[in-house]
């Protein structure tokens, strides 16, 4: 008999982690589930949009047929997952990630107002402690080089209209 | 046609006399430019985020000061020169700048991985200048009747095709087929965000009007891999440099060429005849081409994992569909991409009206560009290979100074799309998309296929039934359109039921498992 | 000694505020806002212009490409800008006629937001149609469109479009019925008209040029009042069709409380640099002609044009 889960998981030889006595939540529950609530979004954003006619086939068509699909799918994913054995789940290790997002936005934030040179090395600097091998004085020297290095390199290479430098209330540069 | 052919290459090599302090020295011009343009082209093609069509924007206005031999000389070698370097970023960092280079990112950075890193540099590189070569032969040869072609190909067609192309994804996936579609159509959905087209209503922007244009590829590429290839390396138990150098000759051996030459003649092929289409062809090259390698591959199951022709084919293709695509433009002077019309542009402005009286009346122009193609490709081949060596040896910086890097020139480049801090953003959001769906064993590369071809798809299909008046059967009359649907599905079929005998499809997502369980 | 320096500096101040600081304008560079992607005829000839005014006023006229939102994001950024003259916006038929009409809010009011400075260019269309449809003049099209009602497909690369509109002005002086199917870009369009997929197009002139001499497709007129110079032999529209003309127009912008003495003087560099010989021929090889309107001409030139697309548009209610 074919179990969904396993289709989408895989026969295999079974894994030392597998605990063959109770069903469960496994990752693919919780991708299914996601799926299931992407597709409602999208359902509900365009539920004003018109399907159209055959003729002249509206905005709303690909949408919702898509995030249908995409609800469907989810749906047999996590149902098929809650029927096979129970998985660990992975572990996410937010902190590095989170480091890199946030030096992502402060460089976003940081851009227009203060030009490129901070911005670019606030990024590195923020982005390079996440590494667990890093030393933070070595860091600070090569963000600052390579942010004059990058810097230099976009504004006068390829024109882009961002300052190097801003400080407020002085001047952009 | 040698005429033609030793025409051009006399206008290639020309030389001006300058004046410089009284003495007149000779230059070869439009050579000169012709390297310019790529190595431009490479640079554009390795950072991420600025793409050709950028660039080419940005330089434009430089070029009026040019002649227009020499200004399309320049910003075509800009174009198929971001190609070569497009390839080096997918190889090395898992950054596919462009469409074309999504396909590179899937073995090539696993070759990377293995410390083969130099090898499909090599690879990617040669099998391009062979592609290149091949491509200038068609145009010399075959412009006429391949544009004539081309035209055949109206919407319903183009939607047939995609369809195809779609398709064909699903032999993309590495490992489990139905998690794979789950991505082709998380991409497609994707496609969607934007103002539609047709009757200008607002699909999905949550109101941020930034999205009224719809998500830029490149912004999704950019956060889907790059900077989820950060975040995931970053989790990695290991703290080490991630791509590492094999010791030895970091270039590919006879045996690595022996076995891609099969697939990149396949590869140009392919990626040729695709590539003269309008619009979509230039993006479907690389996939056709890894979807027949794979295919007709005697271990398949190595495409995934670092198999050579997994990225001699694709780069073939994209370079064959580089030079081919400027096969509509040089015949009936319409341009079939963004980039090209700004090379009508140019012409344009300079006063060359493109189109099939370029031939007659500006034959310098012609056969000089088209000689120019080659020469370009040759520059590159020899620019490219001495720069493996450089590569592999960048390589040996700790990773703990390069991600950063990485990510400097990613947001750079990315906040130069639309001079928008908000391409930042949105490209970090899909970061955190892209490391979630690592770790719950879920391919992004499906995704930008969705993405791409999910709008190419919509656009198309709605404009096939409202030219037939709503008549579905349109897409099954049109005898064209008839037998893409029919290889299609049979290609599928086919697929299908090999894989589910191989068992295949399961074992690799076994092992795609164990990675990422952690 | 404090205390007069601080007069001083006070007295400075207040006297700069009432003049509006603009005693040497410009002093430093100038932006110019360009919603459009580099590289479009927009940006070529806009930049065209920006080089002669820097050679003009000896400062740099600088190009900044906003673009998002079919050319909103960047007029809106130019409509919050301070009014001291050293930002500007080239504003467009999209920008400032038919996308405020067309889009429920754009953002920003054409009429209050901005001060009116020059108009630039003017780009009109071309109508054109595959060969095998038949007609070979304006008025033998306008005949077989209106035998057939809804039959005839028209391209255009999305509601709001100079090709669009050109078709809408066309089927409401025509009382013509035409069938609406949208492209990607304005070479879809081409290839499509070559291939025989499409009936017909308003394509812009310079999208247009290298069809010309292709016997798959005919040339039937352009859309401005005259023929255009370079193209003598296509008649135009209002041949057949008196008083018929459009045109993707272009024109120079300021934050609508900039000082007027600023306009003025904007104003009168851009219409001599516009009467140069050098940039009518640019201009005339993609397919455009220079629109020489001083301040308050141009003005009302937007005016009109707002009122005649606000009634072309109620008419076809394409509004959304």
């Amino acid at each position: 008999m074919l179990q969904f889960g396993s289709v989408f998981r895989g026969r295999g030889p079974m894994r030392a982690s597998d605990d063959t006595s109770a069903a469960g939540v496994s990752r693919e529950t919780i991708a299914g589930a996601s799926l299931i609530l992407i597709g409602g979004i999208a359902i509900l954003a365009t539920w004003r949009l018109p399907f159209g006619t055959l003729d002249e086939v509206g905005p709303g068509f690909l949408p919702r047929v898509t995030a249908v699909l995409l609800a469907a799918i989810g749906f047999f994913l996590t149902v098929g997952s809650l029927r096979t054995p129970a998985v660990s789940l992975p572990t996410l290790h937010w902190s590095k990630g989170a480091m890199v997002v946030g030096a992502l936005v402060a460089f976003a934030v940081l851009a227009r107002p203060l030009g490129m040179l901070p911005a670019c090395a606030v990024l590195y600097w923020i982005s390079g402690m996440a590494a667990p091998d890093v030393r933070p004085r070595e860091l600070l020297v090569a963000g600052a080089i390579f942010a004059i290095a990058c810097a230099a390199l976009f504004k006068f290479g390829f024109g882009l209209q961002l300052p190097l430098l801003a400080i407020p209330g002085i001047g952009r540069f | 046609m040698w005429d033609n052919l030793l025409l051009g290459l006399s206008v290639n090599f020309q030389i001006s006399w300058f004046d410089l302090f009284g003495f007149a020295i000779p230059v070869p011009t439009y050579i000169l430019l012709c390297l310019a343009g790529c190595l431009i082209g490479t640079l554009i093609g390795v950072l991420p985020g600025l793409g050709p069509v950028a660039t080419v924007s940005i330089l434009l206005p430089l070029t009026f000061g040019l002649d227009v031999v020499g200004a399309l000389i320049m910003l075509s070698g800009i174009y198929y020169g971001a190609q070569y370097g497009g390839s080096t970023a997918a190889i090395l960092v898992r950054i596919p700048g462009e469409v074309t280079s999504v396909v590179t990112v899937i073995d090539g950075h696993e070759m990377a991985r293995q410390g083969r890193a130099g090898a499909a540099l090599g690879i990617a590189a040669i099998g391009s200048f062979v592609a290149g070569t091949f491509g200038t032969l068609v145009i010399v040869l075959f412009s006429a009747p391949l544009s004539q072609m081309a035209l055949t190909f109206g919407p319903a067609e183009y939607c047939s095709l995609i369809l195809m192309g779609l398709l064909l994804a699903v032999v993309l996936a590495q490992g489990s087929i139905p998690k794979a579609v789950v991505m082709i159509v998380l991409g497609v959905l994707l496609s969607c965000v934007g103002r539609d087209q047709e009757t200008g209503a607002e699909r999905l922007t949550f109101g941020f009007q930034i999205l009224a244009d719809g998500i830029d590829f490149s912004v999704l590429a950019l956060g889907l891999f790059g900077i989820a290839e950060v975040m995931r390396n970053l989790d990695g138990a290991e703290g080490g440099d991630k791509v590492i150098a094999r010791p030895g000759s970091p270039y590919p051996t006879w045996q690595e060429i022996k076995e891609s030459a099969g697939a990149i003649v396949r590869g140009s092929a392919l990626g040729g005849l695709l590539g003269v289409l309008p619009g979509s062809g230039g993006a479907l090259g690389p996939f056709a081409s890894y979807a027949v390698e794979k295919r007709i591959a005697k271990d398949p199951g190595r495409f995934g994992h670092g198999a050579i022709q997994g990225v001699a084919g694709p780069e073939a293709a994209n370079n064959a569909g580089a030079q081919t695509s400027f096969i509509p433009m040089l015949t009936l002077g319409v341009p079939p991409t963004a980039l090209m019309a700004l090379l009508v542009g140019a012409m344009t402005v300079q006063g060359v009206v493109p189109g099939p009286q370029v031939m007659t009346r500006n034959p310098e122009l012609f056969w000089g560009l088209i000689v120019s193609m080659w020469v370009g490709n040759a520059m590159l081949l020899i620019i490219n290979l001495p720069l493996i060596g450089l590569w592999v040896k960048f390589l040996s910086v700790p990773y703990r100074l390069l991600f950063p890097g990485v990510l400097v020139v990613s947001a750079v480049g990315l906040f130069s799309i639309g001079n928008s801090e908000f391409s930042v953003i949105l490209a970090a959001l899909f970061a955190v998309v892209g490391y979630l769906l690592a770790k719950f064993g879920f391919e992004p590369a499906p995704i930008l296929l969705g993405f791409v071809l999910g709008g190419l798809f919509e656009d198309n299909f709605r404009r096939a039934l409202v030219l037939s008046s709503g008549d579905l059967l349109t897409f099954v009359e049109r005898p064209l359109s008839l037998a893409l649907i029919v290889i299609s599905f049979a290609a599928l079929l086919l697929g299908l039921i090999s894989s589910s005998r191989r068992k295949v499809i399961f074992s690799d997502d076994q092992q795609k498992d164990e990675m990422w369980r952690m | 000694m404090r205390f007069l320096k601080a007069t001083a500096l006070a007295l400075t101040i207040a006297i700069s505020v009432v003049t509006g600081v603009s005693a040497a304008w410009p002093e430093r560079p100038v932006t110019v806002i360009v919603p459009f992607s580099a590289g479009g005829t927009t940006d070529v000839l806009a930049r065209l212009v920006a080089e002669k005014l820097r050679a003009h006023f000896k400062v740099p006229f600088l190009i900044e490409n906003r673009t998002g939102g079919s050319g909103n994001i960047g007029t809106q950024v130019a409509a919050q800008a301070p009014a001291d003259g050293y930002t500007l916006v080239v504003g467009t038929i999209s920008t400032h006629s038919l996308n405020p009409l067309l889009m429920k809010d754009a953002g920003f009011d054409p009429i209050k937001d901005f001060a009116a400075v020059s108009g630039l260019f003017d780009i009109p269309n071309i109508l054109l149609v595959k060969a095998s449809l038949g007609p070979t003049d304006v008025k033998g099209f306008i005949d077989q469109a209106k035998q057939n009602p809804g039959k005839i497909f028209f391209g255009t690369t999305g509601a709001g479009s100079s090709q669009f509109m050109a078709a809408q002005l066309f089927q409401a002086r025509t009382g013509t019925k035409l069938k609406h199917v949208t492209f990607k870009g304005a070479g879809d369009i081409m290839t499509a008209l070559l291939g025989g997929h499409l009936d017909m197009a308003f394509n812009s002139a310079v999208a247009s040029m290298p069809l010309l001499s292709n016997p798959s497709v005919k040339v039937l007129g352009v859309t401005s009042a005259q023929r255009l110079p370079g193209l003598e032999q296509v008649p135009a529209i209002s041949e057949t069709i008196p008083g018929f003309q459009m045109g993707s127009w272009a024109g120079v912008f300021a934050p609508a409380s900039t000082p007027p003495d600023i306009v003025q003087s904007l104003s009168d560099a851009v219409q001599t640099i516009l009467n140069e010989l050098e940039t009518k021929a640019a201009a005339e090889r993609l397919g455009s002609v220079t629109l020489p309107l001083p301040a308050a001409k141009f003005k009302d030139f937007v005016s009109s044009e707002q009122k005649k697309w606000a009634d072309i548009v109620a008419q076809s209610d394409s509004q959304q």
